[in-house]
């Protein structure tokens, strides 16, 4: 198809035979806000902690389950007693991509259970210190940031 | 002494009515006022008449198509003893009137609407009180254009919906083709023709002791009559059905009464009354028959004792921060709090159930609602992504101008503009949009919709829950 140049019009977009009225454009904008994470401001919702193991490919329950029994635990639950957590329920949401993460093979052996004790008290979407600790592939897969909610309603 | 004990209509020599006749009683019993619609021939005038009769009332019947002003209040004179106006009275003065029957109220003129409305919904004319008027009845044929009928009635006009609105019942006469066998037959026969609807007494007897019942239990009205009326009135208005608040009181009222006259809260006669209390079909829009009957089915249900009452209550609400306060107030269980909260999140709209998720999730972590672990999930999976936005908003622009805006981006500045800067309010509502503006949603009401997510936020401060 050929522009076709009028007389007067020649720093003018070309106009094409058959394409209607003048194009629109298409325009895009990124958006980028947050209430999690803040500390200051009228809402405060604090990051209280980042979760986030790397199992260099291997099971992840089947890594932990060794880890536990060769650090001497009779069962998750026991982990409890040595790793104090916050007392109340905290907003969950995934680490951004790329975040680092903490590697299971040569991380400190704390560290690594400290994570996987509250990877197993977190859903998706929130920690609770009175579930169940539960290790799933799932659970021990994710990257998870925990935050403070009571801010929210200021 | 309920219904079955009192003489019935068709005794008087009034049939055609049986099926309504509950909507009737019930309209003697509150002594609000009465309409009744139906094609010409059908009795209308004649039950209203009959009815006066029977209750030995001192009546008045105007045919508000032929009728002056003058008929109604007599000629003015000057009082020279007093000073002022005062009426000379005819026969057809409304002055002493126990009832009135403004017939044809559809063929009267606007000016003249305007003065029957007070005379309906005040028991005045120019201003002066008629302390002896009970009974406010009216008839009309369907309105010219109401296509529901066979005949178009040309100068019957769609009534004012506020002189409408001031008609706490509305009954249909029933046509020919409706009519039973036996009822045909009884009103085919000339043999009743002009005889006085007279039973000594008996109807009277039964409507004065009926409003005694009604007067000592409207001062504490069944909580279930007020549950289904408030229930199927939010169900209507949600529907589209636009029911007025001074209408939500006169279902009550009609219900309570039509309960006394029956004896018994029974289902078909709550669906009678609520079906009669519509005024719609008085402007020729008939509400949606299947709108009605789910608006019933809910209140129905909503009486029902336990769960069930709270569910249907919960799920008949239109306002989010309505439906927190009754998920807070009711919640029975974390079960029943978990299934609200699903139905919630999959009848309402995209940006309304975000809205809900995002003012309720952080209460819903801290364990401030009654809801299961699952529902927390559930409001969790929509919040999150509103709470942190990271994505792009995209517009077309047209070829002729540089640098526009994202055409809802300056609707929902101009919401923000108006919020205090620096609230948390402000730093909310800033954030919701974001997140519609990346997903494209386009809110119809933005202004709405914040002034609902700062309502839930509102009732979870004010309960200490936040």
């Amino acid at each position: 198809m050929n522009g076709l140049a009028f007389p007067g019009t020649a720093k003018r977009r070309p106009l094409s035979a058959n394409m209607g009225g003048p194009m629109s454009r298409t325009r895009k904008e990124r958006v980028s806000s947050t209430l999690l994470g803040r500390d200051g401001g009228p809402i405060r919702c604090p990051r209280v902690i980042r979760l986030g193991l790397d199992f260099g490919g291997k099971a992840p329950v089947e890594t932990l389950g060794r880890i536990l029994a060769e650090e001497g635990y009779g069962s998750r639950e026991d982990l409890r007693e040595d790793f104090p957590m916050p007392e109340r329920r905290l907003v969950c949401r995934p680490l951004p991509e790329g975040a680092e993460r903490l590697p299971v093979a040569i991380g400190a052996r704390a560290e690594v259970l400290r994570q996987a004790l509250m990877l197993g008290l977190c859903t998706a979407q929130y920690f609770d210190p009175l579930r169940p600790v539960l290790w799933t592939e799932a659970s021990l897969a994710r990257g998870l940031e925990l935050f403070d909610p009571a801010g929210f309603y200021a | 002494m309920h219904m079955k004990d009192c003489t019935r209509l068709d005794e008087l020599g009034v049939f055609g009515f049986g099926r309504a006749e509950p909507v009737i009683y019930a309209a003697l019993v509150t002594e609000d006022p009465l309409l009744l619609i139906g094609a010409s021939g059908t009795g209308k005038t004649y039950l209203l008449n009959s009815l006066s009769e029977t209750l030995g009332l001192e009546h008045r019947h105007y045919n508000a198509s032929l009728i002056s002003f003058d008929d109604l209040v007599g000629f003015p004179y000057p009082d020279q003893e007093n000073g002022g106006v005062r009426f000379l009275e005819t026969p057809a003065t409304v002055w002493g009137a126990e009832s009135v029957l403004i017939d044809e109220i559809s063929r009267c003129k606007p000016e003249h609407q305007n003065r029957l409305f007070s005379l309906v919904h005040e028991r005045r004319v120019q201003g002066i009180a008629l302390p002896r008027l009970r009974y406010r009845w009216a008839a009309m044929n369907p309105c010219s254009g109401d296509q529901s009928g066979v005949e178009d009635y040309a100068g019957s006009e769609p009534l004012d919906p506020a002189l409408a609105d001031r008609f706490a019942l509305f009954v249909q006469a029933q046509d020919w083709s409706a009519l039973g066998e036996a009822e045909r037959l009884k009103i085919a026969d000339p043999g009743g023709e002009g005889r006085i609807a007279a039973d000594g007494g008996t109807l009277r007897d039964h409507v004065e002791a009926w409003r005694t019942a009604f007067q000592q239990k409207s001062a504490s009205c069944p909580e279930s009559i007020i549950g289904y009326a408030t229930t199927a009135v939010t169900a209507l208005n949600g529907a589209g059905i636009r029911i007025s608040p001074r209408r939500a009181r006169l279902l009550t009222r009609s219900l309570l009464a039509a309960t006394i006259v029956a004896g018994r809260a029974e289902e078909s006669l709550f669906r009678a009354v609520l079906e009669a209390s519509l005024p719609h079909q008085t402007w020729g829009a008939a509400p949606n028959a299947e709108a009605v009957a789910a608006a019933h089915r809910l209140a129905w249900d909503a009486i029902a004792p336990g769960r069930q009452r709270w569910l249907n209550l919960f799920v008949a609400e239109r306002a989010l921060p309505r439906k927190l306060a009754i998920l807070l107030d009711a919640g029975d269980s974390p079960d029943a709090g978990s299934q609200a909260v699903s139905e919630l999140l999959a009848a309402e709209t995209r940006e309304r159930a975000a809205a809900f998720a995002f003012a309720a999730y952080p209460a819903a972590v801290l364990g401030r609602l009654p809801i299961g672990a699952e529902s927390v999930n559930d409001l969790g999976k929509i919040a999150i992504p509103v709470l942190s936005v990271d994505g792009e908003m995209s517009w077309q622009e047209p070829h002729s101008q540089n640098g526009t805006r994202h055409p809802d981006a300056d609707r929902f500045a101009r919401v923000l503009a108006g919020l205090d800067e620096g609230s948390g309010r402000k730093a909310r509502a800033r954030q919701f949009f974001d997140w519609c503006l990346v997903e494209r949603l386009s809110t119809p009401d933005p202004v709405a919709l914040e002034d609902e997510i700062e309502g839930c936020v509102a009732l979870l401060k004010e309960r200490g829950l936040a």
